[in-house]
């Protein structure tokens, strides 16, 4: 097989043009599969590829953009007999020149054309099993490499790079659409997609489709910037525009061929063209460009994590790694963690976003729970709301693959030590999936007492994992914060190692500043005085509480005085308005029922917390029954009579599950936090509209019902599973659309046929009473209060 | 009180709109607090956002119940309907982008009473999205000589959903605006609006504007959005 990636950076190489181009030039009708011609006309798909390697380029992208089972199920034809005819029509192209190092073969995979959970319906599995088929048949068939193009969501890049990687043995080449603001259309950034496809060691990577060179090179310059790998270049020429009916692109051969040519003085590896470009515009492109040098690819040493949206730099300014979400020594996080409630873990996640965090800590190990389970939800429940990247945090092995490959993004992984079993489980995850990794200064001796010894532990794990093909770009140094109440120099050598790593190793820092106060009282006073020090010393990555105040002042009075707030303009934002707003309410001048009722969560939850703690403390349940469930009464039946609306409904039950919270840690020891019965809730198979079933969700959880949330797109089998698990008397089920209420009756069906005593409810904009009698449902609702009612009645009765 | 952003593309954008969106059906009595939310829903939406549109002309030709655009057949007697006097079509594609939808299942997961709001704002600003974008197609065809008429869109009448599937593939929609279509037609990013656009050279009765329909011409007279 010939070995593309031995060329890469010694001259140009030269990508095709549009093949969809060719073929729509070529009379292919509207509403036809392109890569059906392989079979039914090769004679064409050939005579393509031909031109394009006589107009002097070296890699011939088969005409397999849209062959995945997804779009060729209805098409007679299975994926590797349209692959392989593919390939084959390349093959004969290239017969002529075989002797010929330089030409190549390129299996070509495109975007499914669904997206992944969550912003679709497609699983990561699923999207994986469809691009493994692909790869598959074109190693088999005789590719020399595999390109993944047009891709617009990382999600989707991921699932491809790896079921390239893991299923052939093929180069891996990715492009991605942008647009000329360096966006993918899922919002991506291109640092992100950098982050990511360097960490999955892709062989080159950059862009393709959506504008032309023109527009585009913004975008290439700036990956020609942090890119350490070599860099492909395939634009549209120009704008698809119309006239009389047909589609043409604006940029002619001898423009596009001169934008290229300037394009390619970035220090491009290889260089083509998407939609709308031809033999032509190869040819004029080539033979501008051929002599032109190439330039090596050098690693530019830039310590990147990503998310699915955007790549966070470390090193250029001090950055703060949420540490809320994690059980150690919280009592109702452990609760939630045993309860699956997944609502708490991202709520904590959502407060820290909003506080100020710019990486969040994902720790969910505790004794009695699954843990590789939990953190793949945990992970993937925080992508769908949270666009920070995520620092997956555990000390399991298995918790650690299986998080990583679910990860949208590069991920700071959370740790590696100086022990050789450590190094040898981690590191391999490293390289296979991509991150940054903390090395924590110990070994199998324990914690040095000397910053020396800290560092040579540091060097230790910085040498071993370039043994694995991890740069010291992605090693940040964790020089370990000790208990100063028990060791009285913890301090001082922990703020020397920061030191020595910063300027004998030159790698970035973190350290969980917490640790220092334990054990002593006022903990935040010790906490943001070691935290400025820290960051005095050279600390790059500050695991900490963003929700405290005295830890945030300490991270803006230290922006502002070290030159990373420019006229202190964050500095005067954040605290000249506090001023205004010192002054609190007074939580106690209007009663609790009142507070409720106008939606004043944070007054509902202070005036509980008072009633809690004075003199007369009162009854939990008191409080429940006199005051929680009249004003949730109240509210209920005003909604019922439209004279609340949904939005103060709701603001009304959020300010209920305020006062809920505050009394449920006393409830909770006394035992009595008792519920009337428990209840599943789920949107039918196949449907992603859920925000109906959230609002009823909200709405039963504050009349006290146990609500097992399944989600949206859920399958009639999972329901029918956590009825039988949960031994449950109700379900609510809602569907949006007409396509989906099939799958609402089909969910029915089944229920009503494996467990006939269970009542189910169901709402949805296309339903009616008699549409949902016909379907087989007990009750229709037709809003969230009646499906309150609904299940009011049903418990009462029993 | 807050205000709607200005200078962006959705600074037009009507807080009646999203408050009906929001199932708020006086706007009158619902106090400042919620007409507060409803301007910061909007200026979330609006940042969070990232629309694209595509269209494409192609030639109608109708027969009977059957809309042959560009020779790819489309059964709905409401569409033909919707279509006659014209001999063009613009198909079109339009979304909000997959930002819109984050933020919606942001807010879902803590605070439900804002995620409704945002899902208000949301509906209201890809409306206005499409609208604009079809002021401009107005202008540009109005100069050849064409009307058009109002957008049509999948699931209206008998106008099929899984038509959808056939609409976005010949737009090449995913390519230039990233909508995608699930297996039961459902469109992701969930703000996203697939339409048949009519081009004729006679001005329409009710339908002068591609932009002035909407509720007056839909036959669903019972939803609980209608506008009066």
């Amino acid at each position: 097989m010939k070995n593309i990636t031995a060329l890469l950076g010694k001259r140009i190489l030269f990508f095709d043009g549009g093949m969809g181009t060719m073929l729509q030039g070529s009379g292919l009708k509207a509403g036809e599969l392109p890569e059906l011609l392989n079979i039914t006309n090769p004679g064409l798909i050939t005579s393509i590829h031909k031109k394009y390697y006589d107009a002097g380029c070296n890699i011939a992208t088969v005409n397999t953009f849209g062959a995945n089972a997804c779009k060729l199920k209805d098409t007679g034809y299975s994926v590797e007999q349209i692959v392989s005819a593919a390939i084959a029509c390349a093959k004969e192209a290239r017969a002529p020149y075989d002797s010929s190092e330089d030409l190549f073969i390129a299996m070509d995979m495109g975007p499914i054309g669904r997206l992944i959970e969550p912003m679709g319906d497609l699983s990561f599995d699923e999207a994986y099993s469809l691009f493994a088929e692909m790869a598959s048949a074109g190693e088999k068939a005789g590719a020399d490499l595999i390109l993944i193009e047009t891709m617009g969501a990382t999600y989707e890049v991921k699932a491809a790079v790896l079921a390239a990687k893991e299923n052939t043995s093929l180069p891996v080449f990715v492009t991605c659409a942008y647009d000329a603001s360096g966006k993918t259309f899922t919002g991506a950034d291109y640092e992100a997609v950098t982050a990511l496809l360097e960490g999955l060691r892709v062989d080159a990577f950059g862009l393709n489709c959506g504008l032309g060179p023109d527009e585009l090179y913004p975008v290439i310059k700036s990956l020609s910037e942090i890119s350490s790998l070599p860099l492909i270049f395939n634009p549209n020429a120009g704008l698809p525009k119309q006239k009389d009916g047909a589609t043409y692109f604006d940029v002619n051969p001898e423009d596009f061929a001169r934008s290229m040519q300037k394009a390619a003085k970035l220090g491009l590896s290889i260089m083509g063209g998407c939609c709308g470009t031809t033999p032509e515009h190869m040819s004029a492109m080539i033979s501008l460009c051929r002599d032109m040098p190439a330039q090596s690819v050098s690693d530019k040493g830039i310590t990147m994590v990503s998310s699915y949206t955007h790549a966070v730099r470390i090193g250029r300014e001090p950055l703060i790694v949420g540490e809320r979400i994690n059980p150690t020594g919280k009592k109702r996080f452990k609760e939630a963690l045993k309860n699956d409630e997944i609502s708490y873990i991202l709520g904590e996640g959502i407060a820290q976003q909003d506080a100020g965090a710019h990486i969040l800590d994902v720790n969910v190990g505790m004794p009695g729970i699954d843990e590789p389970a939990m953190l793949v939800k945990a992970v993937t429940k925080l992508q769908a709301v949270i666009d920070l990247p995520l620092q997956i945090d555990t000390s399991n092995a298995e918790a650690m693959e299986r998080a990583l490959r679910r990860y949208n993004g590069k991920p700071l992984i959370n740790s590696v030590s100086g022990k050789e079993e450590s190094m040898r489980a981690v590191f391999p995850l490293v390289s296979k999936y991509g991150g940054t990794v903390v090395g924590l200064a110990l070994d199998d001796s324990g914690i040095p007492a000397t910053a020396e010894g800290r560092v040579a532990i540091a060097r230790k794990i910085i040498d071993t994992a370039a043994e694995y093909g991890i740069s010291r770009k992605d090693i940040i140094i964790d020089g370990l914060t000790l208990t100063v109440s028990a060791e009285p120099e913890s301090a001082n050598i922990t703020l020397e190692t920061l030191r020595r790593v910063k300027s004998e190793l030159g790698v970035c820092t973190t350290l969980g500043v917490s640790n220092i106060s334990f054990g002593l009282p006022k903990r935040e006073i010790i906490n943001s005085v070691f935290y400025t020090s820290a960051l005095n010393a050279g600390l790059d990555c500050a695991i900490i509480n963003p929700k405290s105040e005295a830890m945030m002042n300490s991270y803006y009075s230290y922006r502002a005085l070290c030159g990373y707030d420019p006229a202190c303009g964050e500095y005067i934002a954040k605290y000249s308005a506090m001023s205004d707003t010192a002054a609190p309410k007074p939580a106690q001048s209007i009663s609790l029922k009142s507070a409720i009722i106008s939606g004043l969560s944070q007054e509902s939850a202070s005036i509980v917390r008072t009633k809690l703690t004075s003199g007369c403390a009162d009854d939990p349940m008191d409080i429940i029954k006199n005051e929680l469930i009249p004003a949730l009464n109240e509210v209920g039946d005003g909604f019922e009579k439209g004279t609340v609306f949904l939005p103060q409904l709701l603001m009304s039950a959020e300010a209920a599950k305020a006062s809920f919270e505050v009394l449920k840690e006393v409830l909770a020891d006394t035992g009595s936090d008792e519920k009337i019965g428990r209840v599943i809730l789920a949107t039918v198979k196949d449907d992603i509209h859920d925000i109906g079933k959230n609002i009823v969700k909200v709405l039963l959880e504050n009349y006290r019902f146990d609500v097992i949330d399944l989600g949206r797109d859920v399958p009639a089998e999972m329901v029918l599973e956590n009825v039988r698990k949960y031994n449950i008397k109700a379900v609510g089920l809602s569907a949006l659309m007409t396509t989906t209420v099939v799958r609402m009756e089909e969910t029915i069906r089944l229920l009503n046929r494996e467990t006939p005593d269970v009542k189910i409810f169901v709402g949805g904009a296309v339903l009616t009473e008699d549409y949902a009698m016909q379907i087989g449902a007990d009750a229709y609702c037709r809003d969230a209060m009646a499906s309150v009612r609904y299940c009011q009645k049903l418990f009462e009765a029993n | 009180m807050h205000e709607i952003n200005s200078g962006k593309w959705y600074s037009q954008a009507s807080i009646d709109e999203v408050l009906r969106y929001s199932g708020i059906r006086s706007a009158e009595n619902c106090g400042e607090g919620l007409i507060s939310e409803a301007v910061n829903a909007v200026n979330q939406i609006g940042e969070s956002s990232l629309p694209k549109v595509i269209t494409r002309e192609c030639l109608l030709h109708l027969s009977g119940h059957v809309c042959s655009v560009d020779g790819i057949p489309f059964t709905s007697q409401s569409l033909a309907s919707h279509l006659r006097d014209c001999d063009r079509v613009l198909l079109f594609a339009a979304t909000l982008g997959s930002g819109v939808d984050m933020l919606i299942g942001r807010y879902s997961a803590v605070r439900m009473s804002y995620a409704v709001m945002l899902q208000g704002a949301a509906a209201a600003l890809i409306e206005l999205y499409c609208d604009n974008e079809c002021a401009v197609l107005e202008k540009k065809y109005g100069k050849s000589g064409y009307y058009l008429r109002p957008r049509f869109s999948p699931g209206y009448g008998d106008f099929p959903l899984e038509s959808q599937h056939v609409l976005t593939d010949y737009l090449s929609a995913y390519k230039y605006t990233g909508i995608t279509v699930s297996g039961s037609g459902q469109m992701t990013p969930m703000k996203s609006v697939t339409a048949v656009i009519g081009l004729s050279r006679t001005p329409g009765s009710r339908r002068g504007s591609c932009a002035s329909g909407k509720c007056a011409d839909c036959p669903n007279t019972g939803c609980q959005f209608r506008r009066a």
